[in-house]
């Protein structure tokens, strides 16, 4: 066990022991096999730092994840995945009672219908609400899945389930665990970043953590208001000479403490900690600014039209991160927790994002960066197909659904052009390709290059992974 | 010579054959199959990879696609099953998972088995006696209250497997000449089989900020440790050590561990996070505890089962608090039935890990995959905790709590209690007076919000007519401050987090507080072995019951009653109890782990097989025994760890690179491990060197300063938001040690997160201190950071009148000595061009916000509506320096206190 733990330390350059005491670590345990493959990473990749680039497990084209996360539960039925049984049914009453419901699914009931129209688009033929105008476009280079099951009623444990793989927060994001995996391709930015809205999601920053994760791979999310890096500059904007000037007196003070000490490595490691928060302060800022890019572009994103403007900014904003080498990106759209007026609701929110995301689409594959890059959007559950009424009958929604979801894949090594799983007839729960959020996981990290099964880390005397206990990948949403 | 071997193994092959297992196929064999093949090979026959099957011998022989054997009885090494679980091909290993791989001693079974003709008997003749012989491989059977299948309750254990659940042993102190104390004489044997010997002595210096960082999570001052490397007394260092352990700050540091442990935190979580009413009471309890040095099986049962006390006054009531530290909400959308299980899921959990460092959860879906813990035993645990039902009574606030503040902090609650209701009339007034119009206008009765609500839909208006999307995002956001609010006036109520005994209670809404019933008299719960650990699929019911495995060494303690009263005091007394040998065990490593940054055994959460075997075993049981011979006193282990030469030895040596290539982990203890401050040392120090730190003990959480932007985010509660995270409005307050500042669970301190300040939502096993950039960002370019710089820097300036003195003043300050020549001379230098800098540069100066904007989405609009919350704090804030108020001067020496508190001499400990 011991050793294992010390080839998995090694593995990812955590800095508890020299590269000599990494051999001394490697008893007779460990296979023949395991030791060549761990010298051959070794010297592909020459690990120095935790974060360094890594090779994938298995040849993959998708480098780097954009994820779109669509916070409250956006309605599988009134989005991709039309549902006309229920216009029979509308406002057909029934009631339902008992001890494993949610109060909130219990009582009079009355099923409703969708509020919008529902149309095939692309060649594929895809289901698409006629509310989305822009996605159509790039309905071909999207694999739709209609098989995702959820466990959780409730939003945060919802969404730790499909940020972190646990229902109860503190475990490591998705996004942790490809950079544990995969490092970064540009250490001068953080490797994994989130752009949530300007108010964080129901259970705050555990939906980014990374958990039992080295510290190295935690998210940093930028703030669409303020700073978007926390402390990247001194209050008073700072003076490069200045600073340069600190620095080196601080090197100059460290270099005479660590001629005594025993603990060479941290002193290192945290002196060219400075030096890299230094040049982060210079590249950052570049790589966040998007006035640089052309009129068309931005029009393009929807940038400067108030409907599409936040949300442009943040996908404009993935695009120039992952063309920079940031591994991991994720987007909040939040507000689709639509118990009431889905109408209006849902529309204004699938406006909000509607052009952006196609905009998204198109750019990175212009620049032939849809390839090696993976879109995922997705909610935290999907929606239920009756509702309470509580409006009197003329605002009414959907309460929440985790039997059922929409969700979407784009990019690199993706089935596109594909609808894959269904929901029952009303849209209750998933009876095709149904599948738990783990298999998701492992899916995503499959068209990263990353095996679930090997992507593991010892902790608290066990060999944990992001399916928990293992899982299984979707074939049918692979290429 | 060569026939000789092969004859032996020819003889050793029949003996061994002769000796065949009649056990062997359903103990060790088909439990592998089934745990790790048959998922795929033999559960689902319409479903078989690769079209193998293993569910009967003819099928497993025959191989699967390939139309191959898959196993060739008596011989192995060309049978592919054993192929493939040995991965030798790499296109054919199995199971495929690195996680599921089969270990050594499950690969030789495997052979074993193939070789004695890979029989497949599973009704072979049950083990007839616990006390059997260990098998060849020194495995044992061990008894327990028995697990859901027979294979599991007869199988085989390895005694290294079983170390912590042995009876405690009580182990003779080797004798080495001139070593006379019990701890050296353990770690120097080890070390001397290695060839090593201890490190020489720590420098006086080191050692007293050593030992005061690990007693009171303070350094010493540049004066303390001038005094104590004069002192050249045999007992100085021993003086110390009792001045320091009697200072207050000794409880708050190693509280402060505790709760780590515990999970302490001032909210709830999940969709509200909710304030908890007076969690600090049990924070200060924790505290107290070891400032009195309370004994430990005391503590113990305080904290499982203070509310079944008679003695110990009210303080155990809120000691119980314990029990309701971990996350917890229910919601009006939450299946209460699910909530309880969620409840009691995590205290079984907790209780286990945090008391006996057996991590139970493993134990609630099947029965435990490494450890002799039966999913019985879960539940037998778990039924203790089925009577303890929540409740948030009245416990009078005792002398030694800490209440001030208490009118100061009710006023401006109330305050802001009635601006908000005003508000929320205001908006209701305006729906009113729409509502009056509407059916004025159509010639009907006007009649009040709730009388109309009984009229038919065309004669009254819809619900919020007349309030724009605005007036009802506003509204709502309102609405969830009323609550916010009036939970924050429980703070100034003497309310307790507790529990009581009693029959099942209906669980309401978290959003209210939870009251002690009328009568708490009825029939208990029952338990049940939930399959799968889903409520929805009870088994067999379950009494409640200790952990079967643990063979007390005095015979068994009582058992735990079956009514409703008095489970969790059996309990506690059976964990608490001399013969346990866990919890004796358990305590005892986490105080090793604190004083030497590793515990003897270094999972200080998990002693099961999983979990690292302990490197002194038998110091680890001496220490125990120790520890249970002196009353279970804290103080008292201290006081023996800390006089050891183990202790006091040197971080470094002359032979460190050698040393460190033959123990990379310092498992042996051939020099005292250095490490970097926590994130609470590291504030803490902070505010230790500007002069600010104020050392009140107890009470109210304090706000410090957080960043504002972090501060400010708005966070995301059900339907609505949070309330701005505002700082506490005085520095007297905000400049207290970082043990008494609030813990959000939705809100971590990005500061204190930076350095590692671990997620409350799990026990913490070990604090990390990896090193990552915004490390340094948080350091050098925070206004925090920046603020005790500049703080620094002014106190320096009314102690020393000129340059060269307040370089060396701000030395001994960050590092407790003076600066070296070379050291003076760049600093001046520094200091002069900072100088330079800061007469030409003016900062500009920051105003602290007294309200803030919300953009949120409206959920039932999908538009975003704009309210505005009042940062009642800021109007009258009690500010640090800023640097727009201090001079050039002043800007410039803050400027090289800053990097001093940087420095890497200031942030590790030798």
């Amino acid at each position: 066990m011991k050793d294992r733990t010390h080839a998995q330390l090694s593995r990812y350059g955590i800095r508890e022991m020299s590269r000599r005491e990494f051999f001394f670590g490697l008893g007779a345990s460990v296979g023949a096999a395991a030791f060549s493959s761990l010298l051959t990473r070794e010297a592909s990749a020459a690990i120095d730092s935790p974060l360094a680039a890594k090779p994938p497990m298995f040849p993959a084209k998708a480098k780097a994840c954009i994820w779109l996360t669509m916070e409250g539960g956006p309605s599988h039925i009134d989005t991709f995945d039309p549902k006309p049984k229920l216009a029979e049914l509308h406002m057909t009453q029934f009631e339902r009672r008992g001890k494993a419901f949610s109060p909130m699914a219990q009582g009079k009931r009355y099923y409703v219908q969708s509020p919008f129209k529902s149309r095939k688009v692309g060649r594929s033929g895809a289901d698409m609400c006629d509310q989305f105008t822009h996605l159509p476009a790039v309905a071909d280079d999207i694999c739709f899945y209609r098989g995702c099951q959820g466990e959780s009623v409730d939003h945060p444990t919802a969404l730790y389930h499909m940020n972190t793989g646990a229902k109860f927060g503190g475990d490591p994001a998705v996004g942790a665990w490809v950079t544990y995996g995969l490092g970064t391709l540009n250490e001068n930015l953080p490797a994994f970043i989130v752009l949530p809205e300007v108010a964080h999601p129901q259970g705050g920053a555990g939906n980014w953590s990374n958990g039992f994760l080295p510290a190295h791979y935690q998210a940093t999310p930028l703030r669409s208001k303020g700073s978007p890096i926390l402390d990247l500059t001194p209050p008073d904007g700072g003076n490069p000479e200045h600073q340069r000037r600190g620095l080196d007196l601080l090197k100059e003070l460290n270099s005479r403490h660590a001629e005594h000490r025993p603990n060479a490595t941290d002193l290192n490691a945290r002196m060219e900690s400075y030096e890299l928060a230094f040049r982060m302060q210079m590249e950052a800022p570049d790589a966040l600014d998007i006035s640089g890019e052309n009129e068309k572009t931005r029009e393009m994103y929807g940038i400067g039209e108030k409907a599409t403007d936040a949300f442009g900014r943040k996908c404009l904003l993935a695009r120039r991160l992952v063309e920079r080498g940031v591994r991991f990106v994720q987007l909040y759209s939040s507000g689709w927790d639509s118990h009431d007026y889905l109408e209006r609701s849902h529309s204004a929110l699938i406006h909000s994002v509607d052009k952006p995301i196609a905009a998204l689409i198109q750019d990175l594959k212009r620049r032939g960066m849809l390839e090696e890059t993976l879109i995922v959007w997705c909610g935290e559950f999907g929606r239920s197909p009756d509702n309470g009424m509580r409006r009197g009958g003329v605002a009414y929604g959907r309460d929440h659904n985790p039997s059922a979801m929409a969700m979407w894949l784009a990019g690199g090594g993706i089935n596109a052009g594909r609808v894959v799983g269904a929901t029952d007839e009303i849209g209750e729960t998933a009876v095709e390709a149904a599948r738990p959020i783990r298999d998701i996981h492992v899916t995503i990290l499959r068209l990263l290059g990353l095996d679930d099964s090997q992507l593991t880390y010892f902790h608290g005397g066990r060999y944990k992974q992001l399916s928990q206990t293992g899982g299984e990948a979707i074939a049918e949403l692979i290429a | 010579m060569k026939k000789v071997a092969a004859a032996f193994c020819f003889v050793f092959m029949l003996a061994s054959l002769s000796a065949k297992d009649p056990m062997r196929f359903k103990r060790d064999i088909y439990p592998v199959l089934q745990a790790k093949c048959m998922a795929c090979h033999g559960a689902d026959p319409d479903d078989l990879r690769g079209g193998y099957d293993l569910s009967t011998r003819a099928r497993m022989t025959a191989g699967g696609e390939s139309g191959k054997p898959a196993v060739l009885p008596g011989d192995p090494d060309n049978s592919p099953l054993y192929r493939a679980v040995q991965w030798q091909d790499p296109h054919r290993r199995m199971p495929p998972k690195e996680n599921d791989r089969l270990t050594d001693e499950q690969v030789k079974a495997i052979r074993l088995w193939i070789l004695e003709g890979a029989e497949w008997n599973l009704n072979p003749p049950q083990p007839i006696s616990w006390d059997a012989p260990p098998d060849a491989h020194g495995r044992k059977p061990i008894q327990t209250s028995g697990g859901l299948t027979d294979e599991w309750t007869y199988r085989l254990y390895r005694p290294d497997d079983l170390w912590a659940f042995q009876p405690l042993t009580r182990p003779a102190v080797p004798q080495i000449e001139g070593v006379d104390h019990p701890i050296d004489a353990f770690i120097q044997r080890k070390l001397r089989e290695e060839g090593l010997e201890t490190a020489p002595p720590a420098s006086r210096r080191d050692l007293i900020r050593r030992v005061s960082y690990n007693l009171t999570g303070l350094p010493p001052t540049a004066e303390q440790i001038a005094a104590f490397e004069k002192d050249s007394g045999d007992d100085a260092f021993m003086r110390l050590v009792e001045r320091l352990l009697a200072s207050p700050q000794y409880g708050e540091h190693w509280g402060r561990r505790w709760l780590d442990v515990a999970r302490y935190a001032d909210t709830g979580g999940f969709s509200n996070d909710y304030e908890r009413p007076n969690a600090w009471r049990y924070r200060d309890y924790v505290i107290r505890a070891f400032n009195e040095d309370k004994p430990y099986n005391q503590f113990v049962k305080e904290q499982i089962a203070g509310d079944n006390l008679d003695e110990g006054g009210l303080e155990p009531l809120i000691a119980v608090g314990f029990l309701r530290m971990g996350p917890w909400e229910q919601t009006g959308m939450s299946v209460s039935a699910e909530t309880r299980q969620f409840f009691l899921d995590d205290v079984t959990n907790s209780v286990g890990a945090t008391f006996l460092s057996i991590p139970l959860r493993c134990a609630r879906c099947h029965d435990h995959k490494t450890d002799p813990i039966p999913t019985r035993d879960f539940y037998r645990v778990q039924a203790a905790f089925a009577t303890a039902q929540f409740a948030e009574p009245n416990v009078p606030f005792l002398p030694s709590e800490n209440a001030a503040r208490f009118e100061e902090g009710r006023q401006r609650i109330e305050a802001l209690l009635s601006e908000t209701k005003a508000q929320q009339s205001a908006l209701n007034a305006k729906e009113e007076k729409a509502a009056r119009k509407w059916m004025e206008e159509r010639g009907l009765e006007y009649l009040p919000f709730k009388e109309r609500q009984k009229l038919p839909k065309d004669q009254k208006p819809p619900l919020a007519y007349g309030l724009t999307y605005q007036d009802l995002g506003t509204r709502k956001a309102l609405n969830k401050r009323v609550r916010i609010l009036a939970w924050q006036l429980d703070r100034y109520r003497p309310i307790a987090l507790s529990v009581y005994d009693g029959p099942k209670a209906p669980t309401g809404n978290v959003a209210t507080r939870i009251r002690l019933p009328e009568s708490v008299e009825g029939e208990p719960v029952d338990t049940f072995i939930l399959d799968g650990g889903s409520i929805h699929s009870p088994g067999e019911s379950v009494d409640p019951g200790a952990l079967s495995v643990i063979e007390m060494a005095e015979g068994p303690a009582a058992p735990i009653p079956i009514g409703l009263k008095g489970r969790r005091l059996a309990l506690a007394e059976w964990i608490a109890d001399d013969g346990n040998p866990l919890a004796a065990r358990s305590i005892v490593n986490r105080v090793w782990q604190w004083h030497f940054g590793r515990g003897l055994a270094a999972n200080s959460n998990n002693f099961g097989a999983t979990g690292a075997k302990p490197t002194h075993p038998e110091l680890l049981d001496w220490l125990a025994a120790y520890f249970i011979d002196s009353g279970w006193s804290f103080k008292e282990l201290h006081r023996l760890i800390l006089s050891s030469e183990t202790y006091r030895q040197s971080a470094s040596r002359p032979d460190l690179a050698e040393t460190q290539a033959l123990d990379p982990r310092n498992e042996l203890l051939a020099r005292f491990a250095s490490r970097r401050l926590t994130s609470e040392e590291l504030r803490d120090s902070m505010l230790q060197a500007s002069g600010e730190l104020r050392l009140e003990i107890g009470g109210l959480p304090i706000f410090p300063e957080m960043n504002l932007e972090a501060a400010l985010v708005p966070r995301h509660i059900m339907g609505s938001i949070g309330p701005a995270y505002q700082p506490s409005r005085t520095r007297d307050e905000r400049h207290r040690r970082s043990a008494y500042a609030y813990r959000y669970r939705g809100l971590s301190d990005p500061w204190m997160e930076a350095f590692n300040q671990p997620d409350v939502n799990e026990a913490c096993e070990t604090r990390e201190s990896s090193i990552v950039t915004p490390q340094a960002l948080a350091l050098m370019n925070s206004r925090s950071s920046q603020d005790r710089a500049l703080a620094m820097a002014a106190q320096i300036e009314t102690e020393r009148s000129e340059p060269t003195g307040r370089i060396e003043r701000a030395f001994q300050r960050a590092f407790g000595r003076n600066p070296t020549a070379a050291e003076r001379q760049s600093a001046e230098r520094y200091l002069k061009a900072a100088e330079k800098r800061h007469e030409t540069h003016m900062p500009t100066p920051f105003v602290y916000p007294t309200s803030i904007e919300r953009e949120m989405i409206e959920e039932m609009t999908g538009e975003p509506f704009i309210y505005v919350e009042r940062l009642d704090i800021y109007e009258n804030y009690e500010a640090d320096l800023k640097p727009w108020e201090a001079p050039p001067q002043t800007r410039a020496l803050a400027d090289l206190c800053l990097l001093l508190l940087n420095a890497n001499e200031f942030i590790y400990i030798y």
